[in-house]
């Protein structure tokens, strides 16, 4: 291989990595930011989900608090069969994967339609004695509620932990990203050493050693006895001035 | 010193371990593209890049010296290890920049200690290559080399005699072109029908080859948490004590009752030592376990008692118990196998068989010099008297391996290891066995292992697989004449 094809290949190849480097640097960090969007979507959804939901459940006990203090006229059809709740429990179903959380989405479902249904008899039960409106409270007020706030809770702990491994993908994700441009970055500099050490060893030396060969030759009329190891120009140009050495040193036992 | 030839046989050594990553990464292609199929893709390219490069400008190949052997064969071996440990720092999650450099030394040096504290959780491409590193490592990154090269016979032996211990040239006086032939051979034959028996035995396609190539080369990863134990198959358990077996035989030997001389296997004096130490440790184990009633029947004492002594013995460290919560009799019996291992010529790590016997030989010598003072006592070794200069330096390396051992283990300690984890860690590194005792068991890890302990246990892997002696002198190359 010649001295010319030898250096393009090097160079083509330390631009090669470099290239390789830039690309893989770019295409993470643009996967970097998409998950980095996606991640932000899905945590605000779960933020924003949890919050709607407790303002709703509010809502609603605040109108039941209404009709045991001021006997409200408001009807339960004005306020509670409204879609919010429905909308946000496929927002919930839609973010979510796996079985166990479905499952948690569908129980809140439940447990809000059951609470609806209770929450809908109370004004026949303000009319009633204050014993019957224990037991309804006891017995049917009490319990589904207990149960809309256990199912509120999981899932309150459910985005938590959803929160926690988003942030655990982030910090993964980021070492992903980053960890490819640090190693062809590290090849890169590799290659460039090696570069240079063959540059060096094939191309530097061997030149240094024929000049200097040629120096001692008309300085000193040492004999030039220079060996290189090449396969290249460098190699023929030694061969080369070895024959004009020995012609030149008969050039002059003949003068 | 001919620093051309050094990179030239270094930048092949690294080509062949990129093929293997391709390799994997087509197996990570296969399993739906994977998570691990643009590390393994990225590691590749970068490795076969930087393999590639000396190879622009080396063009030729030179021969030799020993100076430069030695040189090649540690340096291919640490840079093997570098390149191997790209894949598992680019994935990421269990894999920290020092558990991957450990998983990949583990790897190479066919050690089998892991840092995983859930291996099936890691996707099959990477396992794949984790493997391939025991495959690779077993073979001798040294001696695909000189498969691929062209070169000098005198190379070749120079080489060999780092990569394949001495000993065993001594015992089997094979030529060197051939030595190469016959182990690439076996060791091919021997994946390919352990894998085809494993599959048969009910194990998928996958692990059964992921198995082979870690019975083979006596590594010891497993793609399952529980190692054999998961799979609770007594085909699959006799088929790996038959493989771990063989693997722990001269593969020359192995290859001359392939070639219908299976004659010369009980002949030699080696492996005759090797089987029945193997036969004896499991006996006494299996009884000990059954009698403490640590397992439930002896046949159930005799199954976990072999799997364990053969898996130590040969060094490869697969498990179907928890030999950790053994009885303290039979886990120091586990321990001296750590240190004797299986014979020399096969993959295996530790003091080799050989040289345990050896020593055996020289003791009894130096008792009968001590009856008959005046009598001239030889030790024989089939047949053949043992020079004075062999016994010296099987004994010699003995007690330098020991040494090693021993300091390692202080070192351990101060970096707050506790007393048994430190001693059979270090033991278990040094010989390549993998597991050790305590909480490094079986089915333990070495992920809880401080940083330190884990960069010290890597250098002694590559110790105990180049024998101590390489690595020293690749120190002191420069003080050479």
């Amino acid at each position: 291989m010649g001295i010319r094809k030898k250096i393009s290949m090097g160079f083509v190849v330390i631009g090669s990595i470099l290239f390789l480097s830039s690309v893989i640097a770019v295409f993470e960090f643009s996967r970097m930011r998409s998950s980095v969007t996606e991640l932000m979507t899905a945590n605000i959804n779960s933020i924003n989900t949890s919050r709607m939901l407790m303002e709703l459940t509010d809502e609603y006990n605040f109108i039941l608090m209404s009709r045991v203090i001021i006997d409200s006229s408001i009807t339960s059809a004005e306020i509670l069969y409204d879609d919010r709740f429905d909308s946000y429990i496929a927002n919930i179903k839609g973010n979510f994967s796996s079985e166990n959380e479905i499952a948690i989405a569908d129980s809140l479902a439940l447990s809000y339609s059951k609470y609806l249904s209770v929450i809908s008899n109370s004004r026949g039960i303000m009319s009633a004695g204050i014993e019957e409106r224990k037991e309804w409270y006891e017995n049917d007020l009490k319990p589904v509620f207990t149960d809309l706030r256990k199912y509120k809770k999981e899932l309150g702990l459910i985005t938590q932990t959803a929160l926690a491994l988003n942030t655990n993908k982030l910090q993964e994700g980021y070492y992903r990203s980053i960890m490819p441009g640090i190693i062809a970055v590290g090849a890169g500099i590799v290659l460039v050493l090696l570069f240079n050490y063959f540059i060096n060893i094939y191309f530097i030396s061997p030149i240094l050693l024929i000049s200097r060969g040629i120096k001692n030759y008309r300085d000193f009329r040492k004999s030039y006895s220079v060996q290189i190891d090449n396969d290249d120009e460098i190699e023929e140009l030694n061969v080369e001035v070895k024959t004009i050495v020995e012609e030149n040193k008969k050039l002059k036992s003949i003068k | 010193m001919n620093l051309k030839v050094i990179t030239r046989n270094i930048g092949i050594a690294l080509l062949l371990n990129a093929l293997f990553m391709y390799i994997s990464a087509i197996v990570s292609a296969i399993y739906d593209f994977d998570a691990s199929f643009s590390p393994l893709l990225l590691s590749a390219i970068i490795t076969s890049v930087v393999g590639g490069f000396p190879l622009i400008f080396v063009t030729k190949s030179y021969d030799i010296n020993i100076r430069e052997g030695f040189i090649i064969v540690v340096f291919a071996w640490i840079i093997a290890c570098l390149f191997g440990m790209l894949p598992y720092v680019l994935y990421g999650g269990e894999f920290s920049i020092i558990n991957s450099w450990f998983e990949s030394v583990s790897g190479y040096t066919t050690t089998g200690a892991t840092t995983l504290t859930n291996i099936e959780d890691v996707p099959k491409g990477l396992l794949f290559w984790r493997s391939s590193t025991h495959w690779l490592g077993g073979l001798g990154v040294v001696v695909f080399m000189l498969l691929v090269l062209p070169s000098a016979s005198s190379f070749r032996m120079r080489l060999s005699k780092m990569e394949i211990s001495s000993l065993s040239k001594d015992n089997f006086r094979f030529k060197i072109n051939q030595t190469i032939r016959v182990i690439s051979s076996v060791y091919l034959g021997l994946t390919i029908a352990q894998t085809i028996l494993l599959n048969i035995a009910g194990m998928d396609f996958f692990d059964a080859i992921n198995h082979a190539f870690s019975t083979v080369s006596t590594g010891g990863f497993s793609t399952k948490n529980l190692s054999i134990m998961q799979f609770d198959s007594f085909p699959i358990e006799l088929i790996m004590m038959i493989f771990m077996v063989l693997a722990g035989v001269h593969f020359g030997l192995l290859y001359s009752v392939i070639a219908g001389k299976p004659g010369n296997l009980f002949r030699s004096p080696i492996v005759r030592f090797y089987l029945l130490s193997l036969l004896v440790g499991g006996i006494i184990i299996s009884l000990n376990i059954w009698i403490t009633g640590t397992t439930s029947g002896l046949i159930a004492s005799l199954r976990q008692g072999f799997f364990q002594v053969i898996s130590i013995g040969t060094t490869t460290g697969f498990a179907t118990a928890d030999s950790s919560v053994w009885p303290a009799f039979s886990i120091l019996i586990l321990i001296y196998f750590s240190f004797q291992c299986a014979c020399s010529g096969s993959t295996t790590g530790g003091l080799k068989a050989d040289r345990v016997y050896i020593f055996f030989l020289s003791v009894r010598a130096q008792l009968r010099k001590h009856i008959h003072p005046n009598a001239v006592v030889s030790i024989k070794l089939n047949e053949h008297s043992l020079e004075r200069d062999v016994v010296y330096s099987v004994n010699l390396f003995i007690a330098l391996y020991i040494t090693v051992v021993f300091v390692a283990t202080m070192l351990l300690t101060l970096m707050g290891v506790n007393m048994e984890d430190s001693l059979t860690s270090s033991v278990a590194c040094m010989g390549n066995v993998g597991p050790g005792f305590g909480s490094i068991g079986s089915l333990g890890n070495y992920f809880h292992f401080p940083t330190l302990a884990k960069l010290l246990l890597s250098i002694e892997m590559l110790f105990g697989r180049l024998e101590i002696y390489s690595i020293m002198l690749v120190f002191l190359i420069f003080r050479w004449r």
